[in-house]
C-alpha cells in the first residue's frame, strides 16, 4: 500500500516568536531549487569508515564554487558570512560514533569561516544532546576557542530548559501529553547571526528521511519526541512547522549535507551496521526542501536495490518492534514532510523545478 | 507559628531510647512513638516526643515514580504516584508513611505541601534526608491562604472518582473537592452527571483528558513545561500566591533540570525557596498582563515559589 503523503488533519500549532522574517531569508535563500552534489570515491573507505580529510576539503571547495559561481573559496564563503558574524554550525550526532556530521567536514567548514574573518570564539558547533556531541570529539578537529555546545546534558542536565529560549516556542497537543511546548535552542534565538546546517543523510523510522529539514527542526527545539506515539508520528507537519519558526528561516543561510556515509533503514541511529551504506557524496545548497528531495531519492533508490519497502509504504503489515528486518519499521513513515515544508515557503519540492549540478572528483 | 508547627510532619520511630544518638546525629529533635514507648522517651534530653497510634492513621503508599519503558511509544513520561488526592479526600485524617532513604524527605514535603497531618516511619537510611527536609520546611513562612484551583470535583467517595482525582493531581489539573458545584470555579465535574457519565470514567485517562479539554489549557491556573515528574500545588490570597513544587523522582535521587512555569495573573515579584540550594533564583522572569512565566533552575525534591503583585 503506497500513499504519496499523509492526508491527515494538521494539528493546531501555535507559534510564539518575537522575530520578524528577514527581507532576505536564508531559506530557501538565493539558490532556490538548486542542489550541488559532489561525489568522490576516495572520500571515505567503506571498510574502515576512515574519512579522507584532504579529499573532503576538495569536495567542499568544489561544491561551494559550483553553488556560488565564484572561483576562489574565500569569495564563496564571503557570499554568506562577514567577520562580524556569530555562526552556529548545526551538526547531527544521533548516529554517533559511526554516523554523524563528519568532523573532517566540520573542520573544513570552520577553516573556511575563519578564512573570511569569523573569529573562532564566534563559531559554535552545536547539538541538542551533550552526550552525543561529546562522543564525536569535534574539539580535536577545530581551533581552540570554537564553542562545542549542547542545549541539554552538556552544561545543563538532560531535559533542562535552560538551553532553550523561553520566549520562542511552538505549542501543540498531539496525543494529550501534558507538556505541550517545544522551545527553540537559546543561542539560535539570541546569539547566532547566521547558521550553517550540516545534517547527515539518513533514513528515519518516523520521518522517512532526515536531512536538512529534520536536522534544523527537531534539532533546534526541545520536547519533540512527543510527536511520535505507537506507530503514529506527526513529523509530516511538525518538521516544516518548526523549521519555519523565525529566526530559523532567516538565519540558516547555508546547507551542507554529509552523505559520505548513510543509513538506509532503522535510522536515525546506527546500531545495525548492515543498514549503513556509503553514497560518498556531499550536497550543497540553500534550499532545504530541494536538498531533502535529493536525499530522499538517494535513500529510496538504495532501499529499492536492497528489496526493502518504499519509504512511502504505509502498510500495517510492515509495522513492528523488530526492525532488524528491512521490511519492518516502528512507525508509519512520513516522507511527505519534505513536500509539506515546500508549502510553508521553505523551498522547492517539484523535481521538475530542482536543478542538480553533479560533480565527480 | 503554632499552625506551622502543627503542619510539619513527624518522624514515627519505634526504636528504644538508647537509639537517641542516632536521631540526634541526624538532627532529629522531635519524634512520634507508640504510646507504650512514650514514657521512656520522655527522659531523653534534646528530643521531644508525642505518641501516635499507626492503627488510627490512613496508611499511604510510597510517593515516587514508576518508569514505563515497555510501551511501544516515544513517550517517556513516567507514572507519578502522588498522595495528593488522598489528602484532599480526607482533610481531617492523620496519615502515615513507611518509607526509606530519600523518599522520607519526599514524603515529608508531600504532606507539608498539601497541608496534611502525617507521621513518617523510616529507618536509619531515611533519617538524614528527612531531617534536612523538616528543617527546610520549618524555615518557610506560613501558608498564604487556601488552595487555589480550577476545577470543583464532586467526590462520591468511589474508587472511580479516586482514580480520576489521582490522574488530575499527576497532570497538574488543579482541583478542590466540593459538595456541590461551585460557580466560582472555572469548571465543575461530577462523575455520573450527564456531562461526565460513569461509563466514560471506567477509563479514567479518557475522563481526565475530557476534563482537561473542557477546562482548556489556556484557562488553567498553572502549567509546567520541561518536567514530567513535578506536581504543583497552589495556595494564595489577596495578591499573594505560593506554588509548591514537588519532584516525585527525588526518591530515586533524580534531580529535575530547569523547567518553565506559567501561572495566570500578573505578579511583579517572585521568590524561590529551594530545598536544594538557598542560592537558586528564578530565571527568565516574565510578568505579562495576563500571566507570569519563569524558569525554576532545577529541583531536587521540593521548592516553593512565593509570588506577589
Amino acid at each position: 500500500m503506497l500513499a504519496a503523503a499523509a492526508e491527515e488533519q494538521i494539528p493546531d500549532y501555535r507559534i510564539h516568536s518575537r522575530f520578524q522574517r528577514s527581507p532576505h531569508p536564508g531559506m530557501p535563500g538565493p539558490y532556490k531549487g538548486q542542489v550541488v552534489r559532489v561525489h568522490s570515491e576516495k572520500s571515505i573507505d567503506s571498510a574502515s569508515e576512515h574519512v579522507d580529510r584532504a579529499v573532503v576539503k576538495q569536495m567542499l571547495s568544489a561544491g561551494m564554487r559550483s553553488l556560488t559561481g565564484q572561483s576562489r573559496d574565500q569569495d564563496c564563503w564571503s557570499r554568506f558570512f562577514t567577520p562580524q558574524d556569530v555562526v552556529g554550525v548545526k551538526v547531527n550526532c544521533s548516529g554517533a560514533p559511526h554516523i554523524m556530521s563528519s568532523p573532517e567536514l566540520v573542520n573544513g567548514i570552520v577553516e573556511n569561516l575563519t578564512a573570511v574573518g569569523v573569529q573562532a570564539k564566534n563559531i559554535w558547533i552545536y547539538e541538542r544532546f551533550g552526550g552525543q556531541l561529546e562522543s564525536v570529539g569535534y574539539q580535536k578537529f577545530v581551533p581552540d576557542g570554537v564553542h562545542i555546545w549542547a542545549a541539554e546534558g552538556n552544561y545543563t542536565p538532560r531535559g533542562s530548559v535552560t538551553g532553550y529560549d523561553p520566549n520562542t516556542y511552538v505549542e501543540v497537543d498531539f496525543f494529550g501529553e501534558e507538556d505541550t511546548r517545544s522551545f527553540m535552542v537559546r543561542p539560535v534565538a539570541d546569539t547566532f547571526t547566521k547558521i550553517i546546517n550540516v545534517p547527515k543523510m539518513k533514513e528515519h523510522q518516523a520521518a522517512g528521511v532526515t536531512g536538512c529539514l529534520k536536522n534544523i527542526a527537531y534539532g533546534d527545539f526541545s520536547n519533540v519526541d512527543r510527536s511520535h506515539r505507537f506507530t503514529k508520528t506527526n513529523t509530516y507537519s511538525y518538521i516544516g512547522t518548526l523549521a519555519s519558526v523565525e529566526p530559523l528561516p532567516s538565519k540558516v543561510v547555508l546547507q551542507i549535507m554529509d552523505g559520505l556515509s548513510s543509513v538506509w533503514h532503522a535510522g536515525p541511529f546506527s546500531q545495525l551496521p548492515q543498514f549503513r551504506f556509503y553514497p560518498k557524496q556531499i550536497l550543497f545548497g540553500t534550499d532545504p526542501v530541494a536538498m531533502d528531495h535529493v536525499a530522499l531519492d538517494t535513500i529510496e533508490a538504495k532501499r529499492k536495490a536492497e528489496g526493502a519497502p518504499s519509504l512511502f509504504d504505509r502498510s500495517p503489515s510492515h509495522l513492528g518492534k523488530d526492525n532488524s528486518s528491512a521490511s519492518i519499521n516502528h512507525f508509519i513513515r512520513e516522507p511527505g514532510h519534505v513536500e509539506y515544508a515546500s508549502h510553508l515557503g521553505l523551498g522547492v519540492y517539484d523535481s521538475k523545478q530542482i536543478h542538480i549540478k553533479a560533480i565527480e572528483l | 507559628m503554632f499552625f506551622l508547627a502543627a503542619a510539619l510532619p513527624v518522624l514515627f520511630w519505634t526504636g528504644a531510647p538508647n537509639t537517641a544518638p542516632t536521631l540526634q546525629q541526624a538532627g532529629i529533635d522531635h519524634i512520634a512513638v507508640p504510646a507504650f514507648q512514650a514514657d521512656p522517651w520522655k527522659n531523653v534530653s534534646g528530643i521531644s516526643v508525642e505518641s501516635a497510634d499507626l492503627d488510627k492513621t490512613v496508611k499511604l503508599p510510597s510517593p515516587g515514580v514508576q518508569l514505563h519503558m515497555s510501551q511501544a511509544s516515544a513517550s517517556r513520561v513516567p507514572w507519578v504516584n502522588s498522595n495528593g488526592w488522598r489528602f484532599m479526600r480526607q482533610p481531617s485524617a492523620r496519615f502515615s508513611y513507611d518509607v526509606k532513604g530519600n523518599t522520607a524527605a519526599l514524603a515529608a514535603a508531600e504532606a507539608f505541601c498539601f497541608g496534611a497531618n502525617a507521621v513518617i516511619q523510616s529507618d536509619a537510611s531515611g533519617l538524614a534526608s528527612l531531617s534536612s527536609m523538616l528543617k527546610f520546611l520549618s524555615t518557610l513562612e506560613g501558608r498564604p491562604g487556601p488552595a487555589l484551583t480550577d476545577v470543583g470535583f464532586v467526590d462520591n467517595g468511589s474508587s472511580t472518582d479516586a482514580e480520576v482525582m489521582n490522574l488530575m493531581v499527576r497532570d497538574n489539573l488543579l482541583f478542590s473537592i466540593v459538595r456541590t458545584p461551585n460557580p466560582n470555579l472555572t469548571l465543575n465535574v461530577q462523575i455520573g452527571s450527564k456531562e461526565y457519565p460513569t461509563q466514560e470514567a471506567t477509563n479514567p485517562d479518557t475522563m481526565e483528558h475530557k476534563i482537561r479539554a473542557n477546562l482548556g489549557d489556556a484557562r488553567r491556573l498553572v502549567r509546567i513545561y520541561g518536567a514530567s515528574v513535578v506536581v504543583v500545588h497552589v495556595t494564595g490570597e489577596q495578591g499573594k500566591v505560593r506554588l509548591h513544587l514537588l519532584n516525585y523522582g527525588s526518591g530515586q535521587g533524580t534531580r529535575v533540570g530547569a523547567f518553565r512555569v506559567r501561572i495566570l495573573g500578573h505578579y511583579s515579584k517572585g521568590q524561590l525557596h529551594s530545598f536544594d540550594n538557598t542560592n537558586d533564583q528564578l530565571a527568565d522572569y516574565s510578568p505579562e498582563s495576563d500571566a507570569t512565566e519563569f524558569t525554576v533552575p532545577g529541583l531536587k525534591a521540593y521548592a516553593v515559589v512565593d509570588l506577589s503583585q
